[in-house]
């Protein structure tokens, strides 16, 4: 298991319900596989910096997970079948990639 | 030996890297941060601007091209 964090840029136009629905369906795949969600967040609409697929905006949403590195392939293709995705990353969450020393002067 | 006065008495000031005074990690998803180490092009400002630590500046580098990456920073800006 290790942390992982995933950054999801959402088409504008979709419904408040279309959004929980989609995200709802991204943390099954992830439970399914036996990972863990920590947290969820949610930015909201923000401005892009620039244009992507003819978009000026995008929803945000930051989810925090534990999953097994072999599954992150697993929710990659489940990611990239989803259209109303715009944008996706997945990067090491920061707690594991931190040595010990650095992580205690991060809580003070 | 005395050491003589920098030129005409103007003395640069030392920089010190930034992350490591605040004991902070650039992160991607802080572009207020990250703001203040890119050029307004859009470029990341080299550590002799920005007096950068060499660890801290690569570390600061990723964080910037990650957040180009979601579209969080500008590739270029003019």
């Amino acid at each position: 298991m290790r942390n992982y964090e995933l950054m999801l840029l959402l088409n504008p136009n979709l419904q408040e319900e279309e959004t929980s629905a989609l995200l709802e369906k991204i943390q099954q795949t992830i439970t399914t596989n036996q990972g863990k969600i920590i947290k969820v967040d949610q930015w909201g609409k923000k401005t892009l910096a620039y244009e992507i697929k003819k978009f000026h905006e995008a929803i945000y949403v930051i989810i925090d997970f534990e999953l097994d590195p072999e599954n992150i392939a697993v929710l990659e293709r489940s990611i990239k079948f989803e259209e109303k995705i715009i944008r996706y990353l997945i990067v090491l969450g920061q707690e594991k990639v931190l040595p010990k020393k650095e992580q205690k002067d991060l809580k003070e | 030996m005395v050491r003589r006065e920098s030129y005409r008495g103007f003395r640069r000031k030392r920089k010190v890297c930034y992350f490591c005074a605040e004991k902070k990690v650039a992160d991607y998803k802080n572009t207020d941060l990250l703001n203040r180490f890119i050029s307004d092009q859009g470029k990341i400002l080299p550590r002799r601007v920005t007096g950068n630590c060499a660890k801290h500046q690569r570390s600061l580098a990723i964080a910037i091209k990650r957040a180009r990456e979601v579209a969080l920073l500008p590739y270029v800006d003019r």
